[in-house]
């Protein structure tokens, strides 16, 4: 039994309804700290949806989420944020600020590195290839020290170096305390304990 | 943030002045072919004037609004919008901050340029560019607030001026009716600064609104 300090999230009898479609129905699950939380399922059950309720972007649903005190979370999703006619540090400086996050330049510079992209730092983004801009966003994991990351398919795009970056990353955020969602189709490379969960899609 | 929001959406413009020109060439151009189109009586562009130079700066706002929160829908900035710790409301009014300093300022700025060209006496110039300086940023706002209510809609340019025209109705008429009964007072003025208060304090709130609905969709 675990403290119920320790739960950073509680969801109690989800039910979400979308396009007169039941996406999933009493779903139910906990987050405790140094989770990581598998959502599973075929194309279209839901997932990406259940992680926008997560992060409050949807709110058309039934049920309860108890979240711990003060959460913060970063949500990151299909769409990067990041804006073609800026820089990957211009983007992510701006992102740091939407967050209410303050970080040198030198620390921004230290984590663009970290993914690989020191030789992108003049050109716009638009320049960039679809993984570099995927680095671009995943960056502000690292930047940003927030309790919860909620990461829609965050290993899509990536090779296989960003893969390894990533779940790095992931490993350190989790051993730190910090909650992990998220939704892939491949298996999760992170040597933890993975909790799934699987969505099925409802007749 | 409010800063961060404005001087973002200067430095993208600036590495793409063409979206933010086209409005000022559009402005230009109808000005320069007006009087062509209805000969050069001097007498009868000086009196279509004020209402020439501001229905065009009308259709010009609006002709810049389309893409205004498209991008940032389209790439997911709104979303980190939305869960970012700052308020919505504010990142709303400094997006429609920039967008005033790249439209309606420069159309201020414009305004004598556009006297001269109409044939309106120099005296009035001052009275024509305070009625914009007044009246563009409400074009603004109401043209930011139809941006954001259409922004998740595929059919959004031809709803946009819908909805949008009715409401910039109020401000055109009370900046010609200002231009022409300035000499016995500015309360027309008076009404367009007051109508200029009040959407400066609800149309942020309103736009947020609408973004969060749009994100959320």
């Amino acid at each position: 039994m675990t403290e119920s300090s320790s739960i950073l999230c509680r969801a109690s009898n989800l039910l979400c309804e979308r396009n007169r479609r039941t996406l999933f129905s009493d779903l139910s699950f906990e987050l405790e700290q140094g989770q990581l939380l598998h959502l599973k399922g075929p194309n279209g059950s839901g997932k990406t949806t259940l992680l926008k309720i997560l992060a409050g972007l949807f709110i058309d649903y039934e049920g309860e989420i108890r979240w711990q005190e003060n959460h913060r979370l970063i949500y990151s999703g299909h769409l990067f944020a990041v804006q073609g006619q800026l820089t990957p540090y211009e983007n992510l400086d701006f992102m740091l600020g939407l967050q209410g996050v303050v970080a040198s330049r030198d620390e921004v510079y230290a984590a663009l590195a970290a993914f690989g992209l020191e030789e992108t730092r003049f050109s716009l983004c638009r320049e960039l290839s679809e993984g570099q801009r995927k680095r671009v966003t995943l960056c502000r994991l690292k930047l940003i020290r927030q309790a919860i990351w909620l990461l829609d398919e965050p290993y899509s795009a990536l090779d296989e170096a960003g893969t390894v970056l990533l779940s790095q990353l992931c490993e350190q955020h989790l051993e730190s305390g910090g909650g992990l969602v998220m939704t892939s189709h491949q298996a999760i490379p992170i040597p933890r304990s993975i909790h799934t969960l699987e969505l099925q899609p409802c007749s | 943030m409010f800063l961060a929001v404005i001087s973002r959406e200067l430095r993208i413009a600036a590495r793409n002045p063409g979206e933010w020109l086209q409005p000022l060439f559009f402005l230009l151009v109808v000005i320069t072919l007006f009087p062509l189109g209805v000969g050069p009586s001097p007498l009868l562009l000086a009196t279509l004037a004020p209402a020439l130079i501001w229905i065009t700066a009308l259709l010009a706002v609006l002709l810049s609004v389309d893409r205004l929160f498209r991008d940032d829908f389209e790439d997911g900035t709104l979303e980190q919008w939305v869960l970012g710790s700052g308020p919505v409301w504010l990142n709303s009014l400094a997006k429609v901050a920039a967008h005033w300093l790249l439209t309606g300022l420069p159309i201020v700025c414009l305004s004598p340029l556009l006297c001269v060209m109409l044939n309106l006496d120099y005296q009035w110039i001052p009275t024509v560019a305070l009625s914009l300086l007044l009246g563009t940023p409400i074009l603004s706002l109401l043209a930011a607030l139809g941006g954001a209510l259409t922004v998740g809609l595929r059919q959004s340019s031809a709803l946009l001026p819908i909805i949008i025209m009715p409401l910039m109705v109020p401000v055109l008429i009370l900046a010609t009716q200002a231009i022409g009964s300035s000499l016995n007072g500015g309360t027309f003025f008076l009404w367009l600064a007051a109508l200029l208060s009040f959407s400066l304090t609800f149309l942020p709130l309103a736009i947020a609104i609408s973004l969060k609905a749009a994100v959320s969709r």
